[in-house]
């Protein structure tokens, strides 16, 4: 049961990170991909932070 | 448009960072999302947990986009088969590289694995030439 909730608040806590830096937008994670064009460097900052937490 | 939000990446960054070390640290397993969705997809019952990290996460980009953001997220305008075979070509990519952005991205380069940094190099390199190819050579 306590396995379960904590699966559930990791995932709430995921679903809010990804809202939060507007990775549930497409647009800004082609923005990141596409280097040639405007670049947008918001995906890095997401991924550093979640790598220094982790 | 392009706006560089880098402190609220910064900051869902940390979110994903917490979340993938509460499910690391008191359930020891990957926060990998498609991982998550190929366990849940067997339905046994030791895999249940994973449908219930599947709920929370849609919860949570729920309650984001509902109460906490200040402008609606702009929708997908793709065509339904492209979405459809992209989708596709995901899942069978992931399967073969044994895991996608946070799985390898997070998890396995916070925990400093040689094989995720690979993958990580490997699946971002692949796709900035694809964006390449697409938007300036192709011109789409």
């Amino acid at each position: 049961m306590a396995y379960k909730l904590t699966a559930l608040c990791a995932g709430v806590l995921f679903g809010l990170g990804l809202g939060l830096s507007q990775m549930i937008d497409r647009d800004r994670v082609l923005g990141f991909l596409d280097v040639a064009g405007q670049w947008d460097p918001t995906l890095a900052f997401v991924m550093g932070g979640a790598v220094a937490v982790t | 448009m392009v706006e560089i939000s880098w402190l609220n990446g910064l900051l869902g960054g940390v979110l994903i960072g917490l979340s993938a070390t509460l499910l690391l640290v008191c359930n020891g397993r990957i926060a990998g999302i498609s991982g998550m969705v190929n366990g849940a997809l067997s339905f046994a019952a030791r895999e249940q947990w994973r449908g219930w990290f599947l709920i929370g996460l849609l919860g949570g980009a729920g309650v984001y986009e509902y109460a906490i953001a200040s402008s609606p997220t702009p929708t997908s305008t793709f065509a339904p088969v492209a979405m459809v075979v992209g989708g596709l070509l995901v899942g069978i990519g992931t399967r073969m590289g044994n895991g996608c952005t946070s799985g390898h991205g997070v998890c396995g380069l916070g925990r400093l694995s040689g094989r995720s940094l690979a993958a990580v190099l490997t699946f971002i390199g692949s796709a900035i030439v694809t964006v390449f190819i697409v938007r300036h050579v192709l011109g789409a």
